[in-house]
């Protein structure tokens, strides 16, 4: 017959020492909206509250952001949720992409 | 297609109505009928080449793929009856649409938008005239002018809410 395995409950300082090399492989994604010369602006605002849930003037500093510079950074999430957004916003057909933060 | 008003329900729902010419309504439904344009496969998650979003490009292919499947379905309904869109009296129309409807319309026409301006080689808008040289990029200038024309429309209904 098989031992019974006693379960094993780690020391606080090892859970905290597992959760900082989970944080080192997992640095977390930005989620980045790009420019396109082809998405209105009012249709680009529209988009971010509908995903994010942001009031009427968070979208639309977030939308500026991309006219005027190129991108702008959304959200930084982890791997599922930054997917999950990238999903969305393209769904829009919005370039939208997610980078590892290094 | 002009925004006309929007009927909160007591649920806190809606329907948004929009007046529309003849012309318009034609022009609407044709221009539905050409999604989607969009290629899915040329979408990308991300902009470097990490193996560990490889997995995720597939899945973002994928689910944009379903995602044009639904909306050609939504679309051939429309199109098999549009009378449960589009009212007729005494040669007025009214285009009545809840908000799933108002969604799901703006995305397949940015999808159409989008798609027509990426066949068209991807202009600044100042040039897109421009890129016009033969009868097929006419037609994409075209798609990509009208379907901004009836998204703009939609927004406008949006703005009201």
């Amino acid at each position: 017959m098989a031992e019974t395995a006693e379960p094993v409950v780690l020391p606080a300082e090892d859970q905290q020492e597992k959760t900082a090399l989970k944080d080192a492989r997992d640095p977390g994604y930005l989620v980045i909206c790009w420019n396109d010369p082809v998405n209105f602006m009012d249709y680009v605002s529209h988009v971010f509250q509908v995903v994010f849930g942001w009031t009427e003037a968070k979208a639309r500093r977030h939308m500026l952001q991309v006219h005027e510079q190129g991108k702008s950074l959304l959200t930084r999430e982890t791997f599922e949720k930054a997917e999950h957004y990238v999903h969305q916003l393209q769904s829009y057909r919005l370039h939208a992409t997610m980078e590892q933060d290094k | 297609m002009k925004f006309v008003r929007v009927n909160k329900s007591a649920q806190g729902d809606g329907t948004f109505t929009f007046l529309l010419s003849k012309r318009d309504r034609n022009f609407l439904l044709s221009i539905l009928k050409l999604f989607p344009m969009t290629e899915t496969k040329s979408l990308r998650v991300s902009q470097t080449s990490a193996k560990a979003l490889d997995a995720s490009q597939d899945l973002l292919v994928e689910a944009m793929a379903e995602q044009q499947r639904q909306h050609a379905k939504k679309i051939e309904r429309l199109l098999k009856r549009p009378s449960r869109f589009f009212h007729e009296t005494e040669g007025v129309i009214q285009l009545v649409l809840n908000g799933e409807q108002m969604e799901w319309m703006l995305q397949a026409l940015n999808d159409i938008r989008v798609g027509s301006w990426t066949r068209l080689g991807c202009p600044e808008m100042e040039a897109a005239r421009k890129a016009v040289r033969t009868e097929e990029s006419a037609a994409h200038y075209t798609a990509m002018e009208l379907s901004g024309y009836f998204e703009a429309a939609l927004l406008e209904g949006f703005r009201h809410t």
